[in-house]
């Protein structure tokens, strides 16, 4: 992080300015204290998850500060904030099977979130994904889905073996109660709603593909993972139909070099395209290439950047921290005994996988373009509080689920 | 539960490797195939951030230089001599593209070609290789605006050649345009004008010098004369019968204006400028010898020049009947030259029978002002025997002092010229001049074509002496 710093700093201005070295500093100084607090609160947590977040935050900062200088202060003001809540969850939520009780008002306080936005938003780039607080701008579908993630852990937990039951069979397929296909249609009637009403394709997949992934654990019916795609595919077909700006991330997605849009509505992508193509393998260097031509490249595009200043090499570094991260995540959920705490894992590995494979697909034209931020990595307050937030739910279910897994060899052994 | 996460985890791998998958075919295999598209700005702003080497003329004076305009695209360059040498610098434009030296020379200008030498690399460890080198013309700013000011209004065009050297000393086309306008600026929206010069139907865009083509006339006696001399198929005191009309297979040819000469000379022939005469020593030449000398002097062959030029044309023997034949003889006909290739012409006779490879880029040097790349002058053949170029200089020295081309005269200084008048459907003829000066030390060749001017020895022949003036006294 240093060394980016510098480099950075030598590409622009030839040479090094040592004021600006107290950026990384605080940085390191945040996660040495995350650190701590980790040790003494919860000694047995997964050790590569804080290292492995804060190898991400470190890389966005430094992307940030080559793309907008005076982003980085901010970005850093955003890290010791959600620093603060990384504390507050390690400290208070230990017990976090205290949430399962308050299911009801944490789904209840996700959707009046997302539903707020509808209401009161702030339209940005085309999206109303914003509440404005007095100077602050807060996007409630970042912590919306982490409660959302809670809710559906304690609802499931409390009711996947009535979900798995199947009392029917239809074409010689055996099928759960009608009634249990319920939530599923909630769950899908909401995402399509975000979708139309707030035009965020992002979100709308995302909470979606929580549910699916998180129905399946619970129950490990493939019906729902079925009937669940499919009607993601009806719903994604009527929207293409129904909705112009869905339409237009199709064709920009399918033509992106079309000379007639190349100029206007597939600009951002084009850009991300140019921009990745020229970093090569080995990139052009911190601070030597164009990654502001891309608009947003500090938020949904900052993964662009990687792959234009570090090139081939950097951008798989990224994939492989989220692989590993991924990884320990299910290792957590793979520990844990009781079925909240391995749906709340799961859950919020979810998250992270999803989030960051629709991002980085996006991008790179691997699929659609949805915007939505690159967790840990892009710059917004709200993005990393909840990932921070979403990180030491993850830290804490990976100590508790080392502390009961040890208390039980105990106790085996002295049987 | 555990086999439904393990299964998840398996398709979050699957999904966060597809996209290294897709990455490498982005950022690698297909990188190539995405960057080159039109659209990608880097490219641009890459090479527009290096400051591009000047063009400055053989007198040191600056044609193109960048300034750093401080916006995305940083250097761009400003034409501080505006059209004078519009169409030898040409332009260097972001919106527009390259053209002239600017394209022709653009890895020197930008300091990105050349061979690698060690000062060369010091400098671009040194970061120094953001500056580009610069390119000194043979052209003087001065000839080149007497030239320019020669021609004045007429649509038409100058090349003037230094005859044992083969380096373009000026070259002027008209009408012509300001490159600055091809360059658009934060201050000046050249839209408008831009598009104005493209509308233009006298075409200022267009290097009449260099691509202009025009049947010679007259003036292609001198080719037809000298392949007549070389292969001693006359002598100067040949004789000929000029009645006013000459009929070959049932087709009469006349002389200009119908005169009528009688009993001339081959001299003579060439100083009235008797196209009964040349037409009969054409159909005893024959064809082939005619058009391998053609060929000779630069005719169905590209220049090599540093600006794009036309072919100048003859038509091939084997096709050539006897009336073409005729015709071709004296410059009419299928015959087609430019202002360069007929300068050409006249510096091969002016060069005692070798032409030399016209070039207009003397030096490179780097921005320090050290030369790493000297031109040198390059002999491409001999046309004609020392003895032949000799003789025919003295008849065209006859020309200017006693025949057609009077206008030429310079006092004190002896010049040889031929003028030509080509006759095309609809509109007064063509009118040309091409000399050399001082005859028995040639130190400069010009061609001069003006577009329905009318007679060459009126029309072109005063602005080839203004040119041969200027260009003498400069050299003193």
């Amino acid at each position: 992080m240093f060394v980016g710093f510098i480099a950075v700093q030598l590409a622009r201005d030839g040479k090094i300015m040592p004021l600006q070295l107290l950026y990384p500093a605080a940085a390191a100084l945040v996660f040495f204290i995350l650190h701590i607090v980790m040790r003494i609160l919860v000694p047995r947590a997964d050790g590569l998850l804080l290292p492995i977040a804060a190898a991400l935050t470190f890389l966005g900062l430094v992307m940030i500060g080559r793309l907008d200088s005076r982003l980085a202060l901010e970005q850093l003001i955003w890290i010791a904030v959600a620093g603060v809540c990384f504390t507050l969850v390690v400290v208070f939520l230990r017990n976090y099977e205290a949430l399962a009780q308050y299911k009801y008002t944490l789904g209840i306080l996700a959707l009046l979130l997302l539903a707020s936005t509808m209401f009161i938003g702030k339209e940005v780039n085309g999206a109303r994904l914003w509440l404005q607080i007095g100077p602050l701008h807060f996007q409630p579908s970042e912590i919306a889905k982490v409660l959302l993630v809670i809710f559906l852990a304690a609802f499931f937990a409390e009711k996947h073996e009535v979900l798995s039951i199947s009392t029917h069979r239809v074409l010689g397929v055996p099928l759960p109660e009608i009634k249990y296909f319920i939530p599923l249609f909630l769950m899908w009637g909401f995402s399509v709603l975000l979708m139309i009403y707030q035009k965020d394709l992002g979100s709308s997949l995302l909470f979606f593909g929580i549910f699916i992934c998180m129905l399946y654990a619970a129950t490990g019916r493939k019906t729902y993972v079925f009937v669940g795609l499919a009607m993601f595919a009806l719903g994604a077909y009527l929207c293409y139909l129904g909705f112009a700006h869905v339409q237009l991330r199709v064709m920009t997605w399918l033509h992106p070099f079309n000379p007639l849009t190349i100029q206007k509505q597939s600009y951002q992508i084009t850009q991300s395209l140019f921009a990745l193509s020229s970093g090569g393998v080995s990139g052009t260097g911190l601070g030597l290439g164009h990654p502001t031509f891309i608009p947003s490249v500090t938020t949904d595009f900052i993964f662009s950047a990687v792959g234009e200043e570090l090139g081939l090499m950097g951008a798989v570094s990224v994939v492989l921290m989220y692989i590993l991260l991924v990884a320990r995540g299910v290792k957590v959920a793979l520990a844990h005994r009781d079925d909240f705490g391995k749906l709340l894992a799961i859950g919020l590995v979810s998250i992270i996988a999803i989030q960051s494979f629709l991002i980085m697909g996006g991008v790179t034209r691997l699929i659609p373009l949805t915007g939505i931020t690159l967790p840990f990595m892009s710059y917004g307050g709200s993005s990393l509080v909840s990932n921070f937030i979403l990180l030491a739910l993850l830290i804490v279910l990976s100590h508790r689920g080392a502390t009961t897994n040890v208390a039980s060899i105990r106790q085996g052994a002295k049987q | 539960m555990n086999k439904q996460i393990k299964v998840l985890a398996v398709v979050f791998m699957v999904l966060l490797l597809a996209i290294v998958v897709n990455l490498s075919w982005v950022q690698v295999f297909g990188s190539d195939k995405i960057a080159s598209n039109g659209f990608n700005k880097r490219r641009l702003v890459e090479q527009y951030g290096i400051q591009r080497g000047d063009i400055i003329s053989a007198d040191g004076q600056v044609a193109a230089r960048s300034v750093d305009t401080g916006t995305e695209y940083r250097y761009q360059r400003v034409y501080p001599l505006g059209p004078l040498f519009g169409e030898l610098t040409g332009y260097d434009s972001w919106r527009y593209g390259r053209t002239g030296l600017e394209n022709k020379y653009n890895n020197d200008l930008l300091g990105t070609g050349g061979a690698l030498t060690l000062r060369s690399l010091g400098n671009r460890l040194l970061g120094a290789h953001k500056r580009g080198n610069s390119v000194v013309m043979t052209s003087d700013s001065r000839l080149q605006r007497t030239a320019s000011e020669a021609l004045g209004g007429n649509i038409g065009a100058v090349v003037a050649m230094d005859p044992s050297t083969g380096k373009v000393l000026a070259m002027v086309t008209s009408p012509t345009f300001d490159p600055n306008v091809a360059v658009p600026g934060k201050a000046n929206n050249t839209q408008a004008q831009w598009d104005a010069l493209n509308a233009d139907p006298n075409r200022p865009l267009f290097n009449r010098a260099t691509s202009g083509l025009y049947p010679p006339g007259s003036s292609f006696k001198v080719v037809t004369g000298a392949a007549a001399l070389d292969q001693g198929v006359v002598t100067p005191s040949s004789p000929y019968q000029d009645t006013g009309k000459f009929v070959v297979d049932g087709y009469p040819i006349y002389n200009f204006n119908h005169k009528t000469f009688g009993n001339v000379t081959f001299q003579q022939a060439l100083v009235v400028s008797s196209n009964i005469a040349f037409a009969q020593i054409g159909l005893m030449l024959g064809a082939p010898a005619l058009v391998q000398y053609s060929e000779l002097f630069g005719f169905n062959h590209l220049t090599g020049f540093d600006l794009p030029t036309a072919i100048s044309h003859i038509q091939p023997a084997n096709s050539m009947n006897k009336v073409e034949l005729a015709s071709a003889s004296f410059g009419q006909g299928q015959d087609l030259a430019t202002p360069m290739q007929m300068a050409m012409v006249a510096s091969t006779i002016a060069n005692g029978g070798v032409l030399m490879q016209p070039y207009l880029v003397d030096q490179v040097r780097d921005y320090n002002g050290k030369v790493i790349q000297q031109n040198q002058p390059r002999q491409l053949r001999r046309v004609v025997d020392a003895a032949t170029a000799q003789t025919l200089t003295d008849i065209m020295v006859q020309v200017v002092a006693k025949g057609t081309g009077t206008a030429a005269r310079i006092d004190g200084v002896e010049v040889a010229g031929k003028t030509g008048t080509a006759e095309v459907a609809g509109g007064e003829p063509q009118a040309w001049f091409i000399c050399f000066a001082p005859a028995r030390n040639p130190k400069i060749a010009v061609a001069v074509v003006v577009e329905h001017g009318g007679e060459g020895g009126v029309a072109a022949a005063p602005i080839a002496r203004k040119v041969m003036q200027q260009a003498l006294q400069l050299q003193q």
